[in-house]
């Protein structure tokens, strides 16, 4: 929420022209790696061995 | 090495572009009345049955649905002819949360990462294609345009409602495959189920020429800019 929070104030000062491209892409890059961050990474492996094994995640794509 | 075949810490990086594409992706394909709105609607909802199908986190399932439901009710105002708009505040925060959100489920493995761009597909496919082809034409895509697909679409039918509606029609045929891949047994009719939501948007998206010069987008409307 507080990443989500960021890009709305961004968004808010880009509709009012008081920010620019640059600064939009510096904040919304800031605010995903503070998200991936609080997530604690994105550990690919270990969704592929124990994560998506089960019902209908499993029958939708494999 | 992890899945993808990345270096440690390769898959992070990955998910932060990733975010950082969703957030603008929103941004980018909010140009018309509704838009935006009804694809918020249909990626939240489908991603938020899936979720308590797969029993997944109820906390999330709860975002879900409630973003679902509070862009359903931003919808009944947004419906062409807007009477409110969601500007980039709007846009960029739904983006963001909405990336956010299929993130965490498929780190919790209830929703496999395949799935997120087949729900978002028609943005997907239109902000993506359109970016690459104006890089590799030269074009300065830092700047604001109006060629995406949809853009140039509103501007031959000269109306917002019509194109709303077809990202309607594509959004509830891939529910609905979805919902169909619920129940299939067999392996190919899993896989074969999603791809006509995207095949249809390759081809609209064909025959409009999205990305091509502005110079060929003349007399368009200004309102329909990307901004």
């Amino acid at each position: 929420m507080l990443s989500g929070g960021a890009i709305a104030v961004v968004g808010y000062l880009d509709d009012r022209a008081s920010a620019n491209a640059i600064s939009r892409f510096i904040v919304h890059v800031s605010a995903a790696i503070f998200f991936v961050v609080a997530l604690g990474g994105y550990p690919a492996t270990e969704w592929t061995n124990g994560g998506c094994q089960r019902g209908v995640a499993q029958r939708l794509v494999f | 090495m992890d899945k993808w075949g990345l270096p440690a810490g390769g898959s992070s990086a990955f998910s932060v572009l990733a975010l950082v594409w969703g957030t603008n992706l929103f941004n980018f394909m909010d140009g018309i009345d509704g838009i935006a709105a009804s694809e918020s609607v249909f990626i939240t909802a489908a991603a938020g049955t899936l979720n308590l199908m797969n029993r997944g986190d109820p906390g999330l399932t709860a975002v879900l649905f409630s973003l679902s439901a509070a862009s359903l009710g931003f919808l009944f105002w947004n419906w062409p002819p807007a009477r409110i708009f969601m500007g980039d505040v709007g846009s960029g925060f739904l983006g963001f949360i909405i990336s956010a959100c299929l993130m965490t489920t498929s780190l919790h493995g209830t929703l496999p990462i395949e799935v997120l761009p087949i729900l978002g597909g028609v943005f997907v496919v239109d902000a993506t294609t359109t970016l690459i082809r104006r890089v590799l034409q030269g074009d300065r895509w830092l700047e604001p345009h109006r060629t995406h697909a949809y853009q140039r679409m509103a501007r031959r039918l000269g109306r917002h409602r019509p194109v709303t509606l077809m990202v309607v029609v594509i959004n509830v045929d891939v529910v609905v495959s979805l919902g169909v891949c619920h129940h299939a047994v067999s392996r190919q009719r899993a896989v074969l189920r999603p791809l006509p939501r995207c095949c249809h948007w390759q081809l609209f998206r064909f025959f409009v020429g999205a990305g091509r010069p502005e110079a060929e987008a003349k007399g368009g409307n200004n309102s329909l800019m990307c901004c």
